[in-house]
Parts: C-alpha cells; sequence; structure tokens
C-alpha cells in the first residue's frame, strides 16, 4: 500500500516538473471537474468515487452520482482524495519574509496600542514564503500583528494573489495581547513585585483604551443619530474597536499561561464582545472553564514544548484534544511565517496524540478547515466541500495529514493554481545537477 | 567524656586534663561546675575575613586575557588577604570554632589556604603568626571569568588540565636542568608552577570547590583525569548524587554549614488541618506516595508539589552530614559564606536530620584535624595540644546552651550571653491585637515602624511597615504569651518573628534568613 | 543607611491580588495532600532518582514478539521477534523463545526501529557556547553535560535514544562535542557518555562567526574570507605545534608546554577527530572542502548544510556528509535559498545524508521529520529511516555499534504504535542498551530527575515560537 503511494507520489512531481519549467507561475480560470475522486467533504462526510465540479470560483456540484459537465477541463483523480483547502488560524505570513533580516520583518509596529495597524496593508503577495505554503494545500491563513497590547488588525487571506486586496478572504479581527502575569521567559530577572506591578499597568492601559473606544462609540451613534455632519474626532484607536465593540469584528485574545487565561475569560465576559482564545498552551489545565465561557480556541503550534517542566511530555500536542473533549471549539494554528505549511502535520500530531482523549482524525481535520472558517465568520464561504462555497480546495494522493502524501492539484477561490514553488524550482534544478552544468573554472 | 575533671591551660597549651589536676597557683580559675569543655572546633572552608581584591582592569582582547583576569592566581597567598580582627570571624569563634582552614575567593585556582588559629596576633606578634605552618592547600573551582577567556564551565576545565600538564612539564624541565644544566633549556621563573609543584607531588591537598552536585562530579572527574595526589571535595549542598563516586575515591568532603532557608509548609498548610500522610487525600484522588499517579490538572496541586519539592531540597541539603557520616566518608565543615551567628542552627538542623552528634563533634574536632593533618595538634582536649576549647552552658547542640568561653590557643574569649530566643509561657493570657510600634536593632542601627495585628485568637491576621512599605503577616499564632509570624519585605527577603508579649511589650527576635537574627521589641499604642 | 528591612529598596506598590486571594479550601487540601505525597516520596529517595530507573550500567534483556521489525540495513520484517540479552540484540527471527526470566513485550501490530540518533543536539548542556576566543577547539562539551535535563526524558518518548551535543557556533572552532546515550535516570554525567564514539570537533561557519567576532567585537573573522583564513592560520600553527613536539621527543629534549588548542587541531590533521562542521551556504561549503583537502582531512560532516543540495556532487565525490533540517529555512539570510527537498535531493546523489533537530523540541520527533523527505523528494521507507538512524551513526562514526537492528548491536530500540514514518504513530517504548528507558504506560507528570527548587513553575520561555539555529546562545 504505501510502495504504491511512493509510486503515485513520484509520478506526480514528474508531472509537476513539465508545468513548473515555465518560469511564471500561471494562474487558470474556468470550469473543472475533479472525477472518480475520494472527497473528505468534513461537514457532510466522505463520498467515495465521486466528483467536485468548480464554476465561477465555486463549487457547483459535488457528489457521487454528479457528472462532469462538457465544458469542464476533467481532473482525473482516480485512487486521489479531494479536501477543502486548509485554514491557519495564526501565523505571520505575508508580513515576515527572513527573521534575522529585521528590514523584511513586518509584524510589529511601534507603540503598545496600534489596533489600527492593518495586516492586510503589509502583506507581501510576493513572499516566497506563499508558494511553498499553499502547495502543501494551505489555502488560507490568518496573518497576525505581533508584539505590544493591541498590536493590529489581523487579517484572513487567502494564498493567491497579485494584490494585498485580491488576498483578502473576508475575516478581520483585532488582536489583544492580554497582559502576561508570569515571567515572560529564564532571561526575565524582574522581582514578583516588578511583574505583579507591568501586569497591573497593562490591565489598566487596556481598559482605558477600550474605555476611550466605548466613549468614542456613544458619540459616533449619537452623532448618527442626530444626522450631524460634524467630524468625528481623530481616535485611530477608537476608530479601529468600534467593530468590535459592535459585534461587527472578532477579537482575537492571546493568552497562554493558564492564570492569563483565567483572567482573559473574566475580561472578555465583562466587556461582552465576541472573542477567541489564541494560543492557550495551558488550556488543558482550565479546558471545562473555556468550555463554559463558550469561548472559541485557536491553539498551536502543537508541536510545541509544554510550558511546564513537571508536565507530561505530551501536553502540547494533547491540548486541542483536552480542549476538546470539554466541549471548546477548538481550531489550530503553526503561529509560524515560513513553515506554515506544516499545519497539516499539526493536525495529524493533534489526532496521534489526541486519540486517547476521543479526537479523531476527523477531529483534526475540521481543525484546520471548518472549525477555523466557523470562528472566522467565513463558513458559509470557505471550510468544506459544499454546494455554494468557494472552491479552495486541493487533490492529494492520500491522507491530507500524513507526510508521505502529495498533493497534485491545488484550487484557491477556483483559481487553479500550480505545483510549484522555489523549494521544488531548486529540487528539479538540482537534483541531477552535474550534467547540466560543468564548467571547470580556471585554476586560481 | 569526661565528668568533672579539670583542666589546665598553660603558654597556649593544655597541660593537664585530669579529675584531680593540681591548680598552679597563678592560673585564673574558671569554675567549671556545669559547664562542658569541648576541644575547638576547626572551620575546613572560610573566607570569614578574607578580602576579595577587585579583577584587574581588563579592556584587552577578551579571548586571551592575563592570568590573573582569567582567574588563574594558584600563587595567590591567603595570608596576605586576612584580616583576623573581621566581624565574620569573630562570629565564627563565638559558634565554637578555634580555627579555620582560610581560602581566597575568586578564580578557577583561586590560590592558597591555609589554617589559622582564630585570635588575634598578640602585640609581638605579625599578622601572619595566626597561620600554621605548613597548612597549605591550593583551591580550585569552577568559577569563569566575566566576559573573557574562559567564561563557561567548560572552558575553566580545560584551563586547568592544560594548567597542570605545563606546570608537570615545567618541572620536568627543572630537574632536567638540575640534572644537567648544558642538555637543558634553562628553566624559567613560574610562580605558577611553583604554587602547583606541591600539589602534584603530592605534598599539599587539592582543595576544589564544587557549588553544585554537577559540579562536583565534574572537580572529581577531573581531578581524576589530572592526577591529583590528594583531592578534598567542598561545598556541594546536597552531596548525596555524588556520595558513590567519593566513597569509592576515598576523597574526603567539606560541608557547607549554610543551609538553604527552611521552607514552611506554607501559605496551603496555614488554613487547613493536615490530614494523616496515610489517609486519602480529600477531593477523590487518591495521592499515594507513587508520583506517577499525581495528576496537575490543579495549579494549586501544583504550587503544593513545587513547595514540597522545595522542602525535600531543604531536607536534602539537612541531610547531606548524616549520609556522609552513614557512608563513612571522611568529611568537616566549612563555613563558606555562612553567617557566623546561624551556625550552631543549621548544625541543630542537622543533627535533627540524623547526624549524631557524636558524628557532628567528630567532624568539628579530629575529623576535621585529621582532613588538614592536624590532629596532632588540634581536635582533641588532650595533654600537649594547642589550647583551642569551647566551653559551653550543656549540650553543644542544645537549642538552650550558650557557649561560654571559646579559649584559642590559650588566649579567652568570653562570649556574651546570646539572645535568648522567645520560648513563651504556654500557659499565660494576653492579647495581640492593637496597633504596636516596633524597633528592631541591626549592625547598622535601629529600624522603626508601626505593626498591626487584628482578629480573634485563632484567626489572627495584621501588616508591618517597613521602610514605607506595608506587608501583609502571615501564619499569625499566639500560644501562652508567645507571638510568631513571619512577613517578606517587598522584593526582599522573608523575616520570622517571635517572641514574648507582657502587657503591652513585646521582647523577642526578628530572623532575616541569611541576613541574620536581630533583638526586636514593641510597644502597644493606647487605643 | 542600609537597614535590614530596606533591603528591596527599588520595589514598592502594593502586593498583587492574585496573592492575596483566599484559595479555595478543596484545591488547598489537594494541593497539600500532594506536598505531602511528594515529600514522602522524596524522604524515601533523596536523591530524587525514582527508584525503578535502572543505573547507567544496566544492560537489559527483553524479547519483543511479533513485530514489524525496520532493520534499515536489511529490510523491513514482518511479524518478527527480536530478543535482546545483556543490552545487545541477540537474535532476530520468528518464533523465538524467551530464555528463563526474560521478559516478552508482545509487539502485535507494532513497529521497531532502531533508536533514533540526533546528529545536532544542545540539550543536556550547562553551556553551550565559549564564545570569548574565535578558536576554542581545547573545551569540550563531556564537562557540561547535565544528566538531569527532563528533554532527555522527552526525547526519548519520541524514540530517540543518542544524541551529538554540541558546541555552538559563535565560534569558527567550538571545541570538542560528545556523543551520549540517553541512560534517563542517572544523575552522573559520565553514566550519558557513548562508549568508544570517536572524538568529533564544532566548526562554524557564516553569519554566526562573522556576527559574534566581526561585528560583535572588531576581529577576524568579519567575512566569509576571513573565515577561510582563520582555518589556515590555525591549522599551520597546529602543524607547526605538532613538529616542534616530535622534534622534541625524537631528540629526547623536555616537551615544550602543551597548548590544549593546537594539540586537538593537530589531532583533527591526523583524523583522530572527526570534523562537524555548522554551514548553510554552497560556497562556504566547498571553502572548507578545500581547507580540509589542502591539510589532509578527509572525514567531514557539515551541519544544517541547507545549501548542500547545491553542491551534492562535489560532496559525493569527498566522500562527505551532510546533517541537514527537514524543512527549517528563511530564519535567517544564509537559508533564505533552502528547499525542503534538500536531504532528498543529498540522498539520491549519494551523499550520506541525516536529518538532526538542533532543538529540544525537534527531538522529540525526528520520525516525522525523517518522514518529510516522502513528501519533499519521495524517498523510500528505509532511505528515509536511514536518516535518523545508520547515516547519523555513520557521521558520529559509532555505526558499528547502533543505527540498524542487526545482531550484535547496541539494543536501541524504538518502539511504535504504527509505522513510524506515518504522523499517526506515537512511541510505546524506548530502549536503551535493552533497558526501557520511557514506557508509555508508566509515564505521568512531573519526570523530572532532580528538582531545581528555584525554578519557576511555568516555563514561558515554550511559549515563543520562533525558529532559529540553536546554535547561538551565548553561554
Amino acid at each position: 500500500m504505501r510502495s504504491l503511494l511512493l509510486l503515485a507520489a513520484l509520478a506526480v512531481t514528474l508531472v509537476g516538473t513539465a508545468s513548473a519549467q515555465d518560469p511564471a507561475y500561471r494562474y487558470e480560470t474556468g470550469t473543472y471537474a475533479i472525477t472518480n475522486a475520494r472527497i473528505e467533504t468534513v461537514t457532510n462526510g466522505t463520498i467515495e468515487n465521486g466528483t467536485v465540479v468548480i464554476r465561477d470560483g465555486a463549487i457547483e456540484a459535488v457528489g457521487a452520482g454528479v457528472s462532469a459537465p462538457a465544458d469542464a477541463v476533467v481532473i482525473d483523480a482516480t485512487g486521489h482524495t479531494v479536501y477543502p483547502g486548509l485554514i491557519d488560524g495564526g501565523t505571520r505570513l505575508g508580513l515576515a519574509e527572513i527573521g534575522a533580516v529585521a528590514v523584511t520583518i513586518d509584524t510589529d509596529e511601534i507603540g503598545d496600542v496600534t489596533p489600527q495597524v492593518e495586516a492586510l496593508t503589509a502583506v507581501n503577495p510576493s513572499s516566497t514564503h506563499i508558494p511553498v505554503t499553499r502547495v502543501e494545500g494551505v489555502t488560507h491563513a490568518v496573518t497576525v500583528p505581533q508584539g505590544g497590547l493591541l498590536p493590529g488588525t489581523a487579517a484572513l487571506i487567502h494564498l493567491v494573489g497579485y494584490s494585498p486586496d485580491q488576498m483578502f478572504a473576508g475575516s478581520r479581527a483585532i488582536v489583544v495581547n492580554f497582559p502576561q502575569s508570569g515571567r515572560r521567559g529564564r532571561w526575565d530577572r524582574r522581582t514578583d513585585e516588578a511583574i505583579a506591578k507591568a501586569t497591573e499597568e497593562a490591565m489598566k492601559k487596556l481598559n482605558d483604551v477600550w474605555d476611550e473606544a466605548v466613549a468614542y462609540a456613544r458619540i459616533d451613534s449619537a452623532r448618527t443619530a442626530s444626522g450631524s455632519s460634524a467630524p468625528m474626532p481623530y481616535q485611530p484607536e477608537a476608530a479601529a474597536l468600534l467593530p468590535v465593540l459592535r459585534g461587527e469584528m472578532l477579537l482575537m485574545v492571546e493568552a497562554n499561561a493558564a492564570a492569563d487565561i483565567r483572567a482573559a475569560l473574566e475580561w472578555i465576559e465583562d466587556k461582552n464582545v465576541r472573542a477567541v482564545l489564541t494560543g492557550a498552551a495551558e488550556g488543558w489545565r482550565l479546558a471545562d472553564e473555556i468550555a463554559e465561557a463558550g469561548v472559541p480556541v485557536i491553539t498551536g503550534p502543537v508541536t510545541g514544548l509544554p510550558t511546564r517542566g513537571s508536565d507530561r511530555y505530551s501536553r502540547a500536542y494533547e491540548n486541542a484534544a483536552l480542549l476538546h473533549a470539554a466541549g471548546v471549539e477548538v481550531a489550530l494554528r503553526t503561529n509560524e511565517a515560513e513553515n506554515v505549511r506544516n499545519l497539516p502535520f499539526q493536525a495529524g500530531f493533534a489526532a496521534a496524540y489526541g486519540a486517547r482523549h476521543g479526537f479523531t482524525r476527523e477531529d483534526a481535520l475540521a481543525s484546520v478547515t471548518i472549525v477555523p472558517a466557523r470562528i472566522l465568520g467565513v463558513a458559509d464561504r470557505i471550510g468544506s466541500i459544499e454546494v455554494g462555497k468557494r472552491a479552495s480546495l486541493f487533490v492529494a494522493t492520500g491522507d491530507a495529514l500524513e507526510p508521505s502524501t502529495q498533493v497534485t492539484h491545488l484550487f484557491i477561490e477556483g483559481v487553479r493554481v500550480p505545483i510549484d514553488s522555489r523549494h521544488i524550482r531548486l529540487y528539479e534544478e538540482y537534483l541531477d545537477r552535474t550534467p547540466a552544468l560543468a564548467l571547470p573554472g580556471e585554476s586560481r | 567524656m569526661l565528668d568533672r575533671v579539670t583542666v589546665i591551660v598553660r603558654d597556649g597549651r593544655i597541660v593537664a586534663v585530669d579529675e584531680d589536676a593540681e591548680i598552679p597557683f597563678d592560673a585564673q580559675i574558671i569554675e567549671g561546675d556545669s559547664l562542658w569543655v569541648y576541644a575547638g572546633f576547626l572551620d575546613l572552608y572560610a573566607r570569614a575575613g578574607v578580602d576579595a581584591p577587585d579583577a584587574p582592569d581588563y579592556d584587552g582582547d577578551r579571548g586571551d586575557p592575563p592570568r590573573e583576569v582569567a582567574g588563574i592566581v594558584p600563587d595567590r597567598d591567603v595570608r596576605t588577604l586576612y584580616d583576623p580582627a573581621d566581624n565574620a570571624v569573630k562570629a565564627l569563634r563565638e559558634a565554637g570554632f578555634t580555627a579555620a582552614h582560610l581560602v581566597p575567593k575568586d578564580g578557577l585556582f583561586a590560590g592558597m589556604g591555609a589554617v589559622a588559629l582564630l585570635r588575634q596576633p598578640g602585640r609581638a606578634e605579625t599578622t601572619t603568626s595566626v597561620f600554621l605552618p605548613q597548612t597549605e592547600t591550593a583551591i580550585a573551582q569552577i568559577d569563569g571569568a566575566r566576559g573573557v577567556y574562559p567564561a563557561t564551565p567548560m572552558g575553566v576545565l580545560s584551563v586547568m588540565r592544560e594548567t597542570v600538564e605545563n606546570a608537570r612539564r615545567e618541572m620536568g624541565s627543572r630537574e632536567a636542568f638540575s640534572r644537567d644544566a648544558s642538555r637543558a633549556l634553562r628553566p624559567s621563573y613560574s610562580p605558577v608552577m611553583d604554587a602547583l609543584a606541591p600539589v602534584l607531588a603530592g605534598d599539599r591537598a587539592l582543595v576544589f570547590h564544587a557549588d553544585s552536585w554537577l559540579n562536583a562530579h565534574r572537580a572529581l572527574r577531573v581531578t581524576d583525569e589530572m592526577e591529583i595526589p590528594q583531592t578534598v571535595l567542598a561545598g556541594v549542598p546536597d552531596v548525596v548524587p555524588v556520595l558513590e563516586k567519593l566513597r569509592q575515591r576515598g576523597v574526603p568532603f567539606i560541608a557547607p554549614l549554610a543551609l538553604p532557608d527552611t521552607v514552611a509548609a506554607d501559605s496551603l498548610a496555614r488554613e487547613i488541618t493536615l490530614p494523616p500522610a496515610t489517609q486519602a487525600a480529600p477531593g477523590g484522588v487518591s495521592f499515594v506516595t507513587d508520583r506517577r499517579t499525581v495528576s496537575f490538572r490543579d495549579t494549586d496541586a501544583e504550587t503544593g508539589a513545587l513547595t514540597a519539592q522545595r522542602i525535600a531540597s531543604v531536607q536534602r541539603a539537612e541531610a547531606s552530614p548524616a549520609r556522609l557520616a552513614q557512608a563513612e566518608i571522611a568529611f568537616g565543615f566549612g563555613s563558606f559564606d555562612a553567617k557566623g551567628g546561624d551556625v550552631r542552627d543549621n548544625l541543630r538542623r542537622m543533627v535533627e536530620a540524623g547526624l549524631s552528634r557524636e558524628d557532628a563533634l567528630t567532624a568539628l574536632t579530629t575529623g576535621a584535624a585529621e582532613i588538614v593533618g592536624l590532629e596532632n595538634a588540634l581536635g582533641t582536649v588532650e595533654r600537649g595540644k594547642l589550647a583551642n576549647l569551647v566551653i559551653t552552658t550543656g549540650d553543644y547542640f542544645a537549642d538552650s546552651t550558650d557557649v561560654r568561653f571559646v579559649f584559642v590557643e590559650g588566649v579567652r574569649h568570653e562570649i556574651e550571653a546570646r539572645k535568648k530566643k522567645a520560648s513563651g509561657d504556654p500557659n499565660a493570657v494576653v492579647t495581640a491585637t492593637g496597633t504596636w510600634t516596633y524597633s528592631v536593632t541591626t549592625p547598622a542601627g535601629a529600624q522603626t515602624g508601626t505593626l498591626t495585628i487584628t482578629g480573634e485568637a485563632g484567626d489572627l491576621s495584621g501588616e508591618i511597615e517597613t521602610d514605607g512599605d506595608v506587608s501583609p503577616l502571615n501564619s499569625v499564632t499566639l500560644e501562652g504569651d508567645l507571638i510568631t509570624f513571619t512577613f517578606t519585605i517587598q522584593g526582599g527577603p522573608d523575616v520570622s518573628v517571635s517572641g514574648t508579649i507582657s502587657g503591652d511589650e513585646f521582647e523577642g527576635t526578628a530572623d532575616v534568613g541569611s541576613f541574620g537574627s536581630f533583638p526586636m521589641t514593641a510597644t502597644r499604642q493606647p487605643e | 543607611m542600609p537597614r535590614f528591612l530596606s533591603l528591596s529598596r527599588g520595589a514598592h506598590g502594593p502586593r498583587t491580588t492574585a496573592s492575596r486571594r483566599v484559595r479555595r479550601p478543596s484545591s488547598v487540601a489537594r494541593g497539600l495532600a500532594v506536598a505531602l505525597a511528594l515529600l514522602l516520596t522524596a524522604t524515601a529517595s533523596p536523591a530524587q532518582t525514582p527508584a525503578d530507573l535502572p543505573p547507567a550500567s544496566a544492560r537489559g534483556d527483553v524479547l519483543i514478539r511479533n513485530a514489524t521489525v525496520h532493520t534499515v540495513t536489511n529490510g523491513t520484517l514482518d511479524n518478527t521477534d527480536v530478543l535482546v540479552r545483556d543490552g545487545k540484540i541477540d537474535d532476530i527471527g520468528q518464533g523465538l523463545s524467551a530464555p528463563r526470566g526474560v521478559e516478552v513485550v508482545d509487539a502485535t501490530g507494532m513497529h521497531l526501529m532502531p533508536g533514533i540518533i540526533d546528529a545536532h543536539s544542545h540539550i543536556a548542556l550547562s553551556s553551550v557556547n565559549e564564545a570569548t576566543n574565535p578558536i576554542v577547539a581545547e573545551v569540550q562539551m563531556r564537562d557540561a553535560l547535565d544528566p538531569s535535563d527532563v528533554s532527555i526524558y522527552r526525547a526519548l518518548a519520541g524514540g530517540t535514544t543518542t544524541a551529538h551535543l554540541m558546541h555552538g557556533s559563535a565560534n569558527p572552532v567550538g571545541g570538542e562535542n560528545e556523543t551520549i546515550k540517553f541512560r534517563w535516570g542517572t544523575l552522573d554525567p559520565d553514566g550519558l557518555l557513548f562508549e568508544g564514539a570517536p572524538r568529533t570537533i564544532k566548526f562554524a561557519l557564516g553569519e554566526n562567526p562573522t556576527r559574534v567576532h566581526g561585528q560583535g567585537r572588531g576581529i577576524r573573522p568579519r567575512t566569509r574570507m576571513g573565515i577561510e583564513q582563520v582555518y589556515r592560520e590555525a591549522f599551520t600553527e597546529a602543524q607547526m605545534y605538532r613538529a616542534e613536539q616530535e622534534a622534541a621527543e625524537r631528540e629526547g629534549r623536555p616537551l615544550p608546554p602543551v597548548n590544549r588548542r593546537l594539540e586537538t587541531l593537530a589531532d583533527i590533521l591526523s583524523g583522530d577527530v572527526l570534523v562537524h562542521s555548522h554551514s548553510y551556504r554552497a560556497d562556504e561549503i566547498l571553502m572548507l572542502l578545500g581547507v580540509l583537502q589542502d591539510f589532509g582531512v578527509d572525514r567531514v560532516t557539515f551541519q544544517h548544510a541547507n545549501e548542500a543540495y547545491k553542491v551534492a556532487p562535489e560532496l559525493a565525490a569527498a566522500g562527505a556528509s551532510a546533517s541537514v533540517f527537514s524543512d527549517w529555512w528563511s530564519y535567517k539570510f544564509e537559508v533564505y535559498y533552502s528547499s525542503a527537498y534538500n536531504a532528498a535531493v543529498l540522498a539520491r546523489n549519494g551523499v550520506r545524508t541525516s536529518i538532526n533537530s538542533d532543538d529540544a523540541g525537534m527531538i522529540r520527533h525526528l520520525y516525522h521529520e525523517a518522514a518529510k523527505t516522502q513528501r519533499y523528494g519521495g524517498l523510500t521507507d528505509d532511505e528515509a529511516l536511514a536518516l535518523i538512524t545508520i547515516n547519523p551513526a555513520y557521521q558520529l562514526g559509532i555505526d558499528d555499534r547502533v543505527g540498524s537492528i542487526e545482531e550484535g548491536k547496541d539494543a536501541d530500540l524504538a518502539l511504535f504504535t504504527a509505522h513510524p514514518l506515518s504522523v499517526y504513530a506515537t512511541v510505546a517504548k524506548t530502549y536503551v542498551d535493552g533497558i526501557a528507558r520511557f514506557d508509555a504506560e508508566r509515564d505521568g507528570d512531573d519526570q523530572r530527575l532532580y528538582v531545581d527548587p528555584d525554578d519557576e513553575i511555568l516555563d514561558t520561555s515554550a511559549l515563543l515560537v520562533r525558529h532559529e539555529d540553536g546554535c547561538m546562545i551565548l553561554r
């Protein structure tokens, strides 16, 4: 069985070569029928030997009895499986290019409170990371500003497009890095009192910003009610928070230590906002409380280290499963930039170690497809293979979460995207390099 | 142990120990009725009174600093750095120490140690005359230089190996030169070699100070590799992980007299009744002693576990000397950076942790003397030995005992009776509540402030003002007239206070961990 | 006027509400009960070494029955038994019977592979970089081992049994590394040593040493040009040193002073020490190959070597090895032109290649990192498994002892619940010298061997996720 898959994988790689010799990425649009496929719809079970029809960027038909329209380009996916595109709930994709080269990093703006800065503004559509990521089946990612208390507005992007706006996938969220009550690391030598004081100050700052925004919202409502045409005061921070206050935008609240998560839950309840908890590395410690609060979680990386020396080796692997078992809606994230492509494997690890807590492979797949789509409010458009949804999906030689599987075809928003990236091109150039270039050089 | 004996001291020597010794006419007589006489104690690793000269300024190549900056100073002589009048020396003496192996502080080869008698030099003597001759040691430690080579443990050990190897080679060169000068290179002056040569020849011990069990393993291996004939290991707080190696190699050990502060079974414990250890824990979870079954879903449980681990760590340190004695490893005690005033309390804790009084006494006297090769001069109350004596009101290890006199080479030091630790009258009826003005007497002057105690008997709480900050009091208990409580100075050490209340007056002590213990008084303000 | 109650100058302000919060009695009681339980255990065995972990010198006996056995060197054997006697693989076959007293493990449905070998790690160390000098050949990882690092246990839980503990990459020559076995349970650093493993040394090229020394301190090397000369000068000096020494010996003169730095460099030149060089770019890899060839050194492994795929034919021709990341890239400029297909290109070009972790997190799932080469380059199972077993064993010079399941080899084995290259696989048991040093059934909270009471409960460093090579810890 495995060797068959490998043969298939090799064959696919060779097919990929042909398209990749073209120096440019060629995107195609049209009507497609993926036939004879196993289809993991995520929301409606698995269809054996079925067909997916893509037209005008959307899924037109799905099913075993569906036949390919006459005008469709047919992709025979015999022995292959179709999956909805994977969604990473938290990344730095497009904002960070080369970790150690500061001028290529656009994640951290100056200032502790900058909710008005928009990740989408700085997403680099030409980032090398984007093709590298999408060819592994990751079609969408939330890209998140970092650092500070309110570092900016995160955006859900799909991984094809020539401009940030083209890449925008319909969901934005204000990010709160909830004040940390603990030490930031071994290097953090502050006294307990200094830490407590800093936490208190940060909490006060957060609440002050919030109060300002509430006041701003009241003025804005009163102004609208009065029909006044007087301009609103220029308060970009408050203005950015307005949609959150009105329940029109999601708040992403990053908290990881148990105590911080508990405080964050109380704060979320107090402010009565639509929020998602992100990070939640120690979420398993208070899974019941999170479930009771009804706040969904985007957690990861699954392969992170346990947060405490006394923790079982497997705690980080199991976190998603333990939250899920308590009834929390859980999506995954890589919290990565260049290696967002590992998202399917992160889901695989969550399943491998979650099995003992009843977290299945299907749960894991949902945590990188429909669940993040729901949390981000875009489940009507992406996250599963259903008629009417945008055609963001991929064809793979086998289980999408297994490393041995190859992605053979990729559609994002109905656009057929070539299986091509700089990594693949370098592979093709160098796999059998010698005969191509054997220049002697002059001796020194 | 002898009862009702007379000890006669003349010219710094013990001249008689006998039941009916004839008292010379010119002797001063100390009526020993009910007093106990011990041989003076020997501190095997003392930094008391030893000056630590500042490292020379250096801003040259970090990779190749001069040896003084790198810490290769085996030629540095503790006798040139010692001040016998230092208060720390006095504190050691008051704890019963009459002699000490004094050591220099910094560097990987930190210098030469030597044994001194803990008295002031006489008028006709030089400063160095309190040192006993031929007691030199070489001090080694895994102490990296700051920001220059060698900065890490691995750098330090590498430099040690090379330094020792080269000292050997130079010894060889000198020998060759003295045999036949015509065939050998002229050896050059090398203070490093001169200092290490006796160690390599087996005439001088290498005392290796290791501050952790991990460094102890490293120290034992590197001394093996360097083929050091006589190694003494010093300083590891928890010796158990290295015990077997010490035993196998026959390496003597110098146990630190400093102990970590005791950890109270803490705030978690205060509000509840302790369940018997055998009983299943409340909450339906059975916490059997196999820790693998414990599940840390509850962070309070985890905090409790960490407290328990802290307690266990303190207990390991307390039990270390007992384990050494059990394993029959030759050992003595060293004060290291312990405060003289804490030494007796710490010894008592070690005895409570299983060290027999006999073994403790041996380690303080004869055992220690043997390790430094001074068993002929020190360690026993015996005719002919140096008149180093400790005279107490009872068993040295009993809490109630006072050290009354310490003789160092016949020089008498009378010890001021220490402030009694409050023991209280369990039947007295007093109240503690109210606002008090307190005063703590420290070497740096008096500290005063307000202390407020509220609540009912059995449920007391309060706060204390220190230097403008207010700290809550913990574990406030009142039993009879004895009140105890603890508090934490903002960002500073924990303080535990105990004392007795009589009317509106409080008298007791404030114990500030390693900073020492200080008298404290307080007066209740009228309502 | 320092007064004793004023020791905390600078820390003012009210205490936190958290510390004042009244604890719920039930959890308080539970906390204390745990405290007491631990206390009892601690008192019973003061060293905190769990009594059920045998000493480092122990060698085990076990019959693992009916497993799918991935020998790596002799293919995959279905429904096969492996008998371990005295810490060695004694017999491999079907229907083996257990000698009297030998434990039998039913491994039906499970997969047995050789213990995973990590050719590049910095766990279990109390210092990593003696960054004060560009050349510190003389310092040794052996002096920095910390057998109580819980990372060892966590690595065992991922099937890893041996690691090559390396110096950091602050210096062109960082010092001698140490190959260890994960004999978790001992507090004696020597208990971890892989007896008989050859000496190896850490070199480092590129951004890290030029940053630390050239940019940081204004001394050579500041460029890749400078790095080449640093090596040439050091090797030349070592040659002169060795010649002088040999002359003294020949002529019966007393030996000149020893210089352990030059001594070690000279040992490299005489082939007694294997070179493992941190490297990324293709050009610097070729540079070092050239320098080593000029000085007659023929055994080298390029560590990280993100661009090794570009010079795979040259590496193959020189017999040089590569030990690489599965997919890390783009965390610094010199890894921007990387490809996740690196390992596959190298393997297919005949370069002895391993996949390493360089990281306390990744060392727990090297089997998964190896599996990624099936996605990125379609390696076969045996090719992929070789990347974390026999190939790193070869690079460390211990392939006669470990790295495959063969009779006579050390019984360092990892038993997986599924095919080890499957993402759904977890480790059931990990054996070192035939002793189960990890057993999922006996796992529990707090597996630390020795607890530093000053440690924080929460290790927030685990919450940060940014890749970089783990080589730049400046301590």
